[in-house]
C-alpha cells in the first residue's frame, strides 16, 4: 500500500494549504514528517521530483501532477511534463 | 410517468469558466454553453439526471466504485475549488434517485449508493453555465472513466456497452415512475484529453493527443451511429486518447437513455478535445 501513501501525499497537498507549505518551504523535512509510510524508493524519487518513475510504480498520474502546479520537489509544469512524456506509455 | 424529453452532452473542463471570462463574445466555447443553456431551457426540465466521472474527490483510491449514484435531497460543490465558480447547493431528488437506484440494481446494475456527498467540477462546471440559479433538482451518476494507474496497473474502466446498456436502464427507469416529470439526461466528459499523464503538451499539464477521434465521434453522432461508437470505443482507444479520455463512457451512457436520432445542435472542438451536442 505504499503507493496509496504517494497518491495521499498528492492529494493532501492540494487540500491543505498549511501542509503545502511546508513541502513549499523545506520538503524534505515535511517529507519526514508525513504521517503515511513511505518506501525509501519513493522517499528519493519524491525529493528528487522523478515522477517518471513514481508513475512506473503505480503513482496517479492525475494526483501527481499537483505537485508540479505547486512547485514542490523542485518540479513546473516543464520539468514535470518532459519527465512524464519520456515515460513509454 | 415520467419521460426522457431530451439529453445533452459537454465538457466540464474546469479551466473555461476563467477563459471564458478573458476571451471576447465569440469564444467557441462561451457560445457552445449559451447554446446548451438555451436548449436545457427549452426543454423545461423537472429533473436532471447527469452521468459523471468525479476526479478522486468525492471518491478515493481507497474506495473506488464503478458505478455509484447520488441519494439525497441536495448537494454542494465544486469541492476542488474551480476558479471563479462559486461554491453551489444543487438541489437534488430523493426518492427519484432511490427509485433509479433500486430499478438500476434490479436490472443487474450495482450502482454504489452515495449519500451526505459533495461533487466536483464535473457536476459543477456544467451547471454553472446551464442552470446557475441551481434550480432544477440534479441526481449525478458516477462512472469510473478514468485510467488511474500507470502502465501494468490501469484501472479496468466499464466497457462502453456496459455504459449504454446502464443508461437504457436509467431510461427504462425513469420511464416506470409513476409520475408525470419532464427528465433531461446529460453526459459530462472530454473525448480526448490527458492531464497530468504521459500525453500532455509541452509546457502544459493537459494535451489533447487524439483530435481525429474527437472528429470521428462527432461523426458518429452527427450520424446517428451509436453502435459504430460503441463498438469503437475500445480500451485501447480510450488508452490511446488520453488518461482522461474514458469520460465518453458518460456520453455513451447519456445515449442509452437519450431519444434516437441526429442531435438538434452540435460542435466540435477536436484541438481541445471536446464535443457539445443537445438532444430533443
Amino acid at each position: 500500500m505504499s503507493v496509496f501513501s504517494v497518491d495521499l501525499l498528492c492529494r493532501d497537498i492540494t487540500r491543505d494549504k498549511a501542509l503545502r507549505k511546508r513541502f513549499q518551504e523545506n520538503p524534505e523535512a515535511a517529507l519526514s514528517q508525513y504521517p503515511h509510510p513511505l518506501s525509501a524508493q519513493e522517499h528519493t524519487a519524491l525529493l528528487s521530483g522523478d515522477v517518471g518513475t513514481l508513475y512506473r510504480m503505480g503513482v496517479n498520474a492525475f494526483l501527481m501532477g499537483n505537485l508540479a502546479r505547486h512547485q514542490i520537489f523542485g518540479l513546473d509544469a516543464s520539468s514535470y511534463g518532459e519527465r512524464m512524456r519520456a515515460v513509454d506509455d | 410517468m415520467a419521460t426522457v424529453v431530451g439529453s445533452i452532452g459537454l465538457t466540464h473542463n474546469p479551466t473555461y469558466p476563467g477563459l471564458i471570462a478573458k476571451n471576447g463574445p465569440d469564444y467557441a466555447p462561451r457560445l457552445a454553453y449559451g447554446r446548451l443553456r438555451q436548449e436545457l431551457a427549452s426543454l423545461k426540465p423537472d429533473v436532471i439526471v447527469m452521468f459523471d466521472t468525479d476526479h478522486l474527490n468525492t471518491f478515493f483510491l481507497d474506495n473506488l466504485p464503478i458505478f455509484a449514484i447520488g441519494v439525497d435531497d441536495s448537494f454542494a460543490g465544486p469541492c476542488d475549488e474551480v476558479p471563479l465558480v462559486p461554491r453551489y447547493t444543487a438541489p437534488s431528488h430523493r426518492a427519484l434517485a432511490y427509485h433509479l437506484r433500486s430499478e438500476a440494481v434490479t436490472a443487474g446494475f450495482d450502482l454504489a449508493l452515495v449519500q451526505a456527498f459533495e461533487a466536483d467540477h464535473s457536476v459543477f462546471v456544467p451547471l454553472h453555465f446551464l442552470t446557475p440559479e441551481m434550480n432544477i433538482p440534479v441526481i449525478p451518476i458516477f462512472i469510473s472513466g478514468h485510467n488511474h494507474f500507470a502502465r501494468g496497473h490501469m484501472s479496468p474502466m466499464p466497457s462502453a456497452r456496459r455504459c449504454f446498456e446502464l443508461g437504457q436502464t436509467i431510461r427504462a427507469a425513469i420511464e416506470r415512475w409513476p409520475q408525470p416529470m419532464r427528465v433531461v439526461t446529460i453526459g459530462s466528459g472530454a473525448i480526448s484529453l490527458d492531464v497530468h499523464g504521459t500525453k500532455i503538451a509541452p509546457g502544459l499539464f493537459v494535451g489533447v493527443p487524439d483530435p481525429s477521434w474527437v472528429e470521428r465521434v462527432h461523426k458518429h453522432l452527427k450520424d446517428d451511429r451509436v453502435a459504430d461508437l460503441v463498438d469503437q470505443t475500445t480500451p485501447a482507444r480510450l488508452r490511446s486518447a488520453g488518461n482522461v479520455a474514458g469520460e465518453i463512457l458518460n456520453w455513451i451512457a447519456m445515449m442509452g437513455s437519450a431519444n434516437r436520432g441526429a442531435p438538434v445542435w452540435s460542435k466540435a472542438l477536436p484541438d481541445e478535445g471536446f464535443i457539445y451536442a443537445a438532444w430533443h
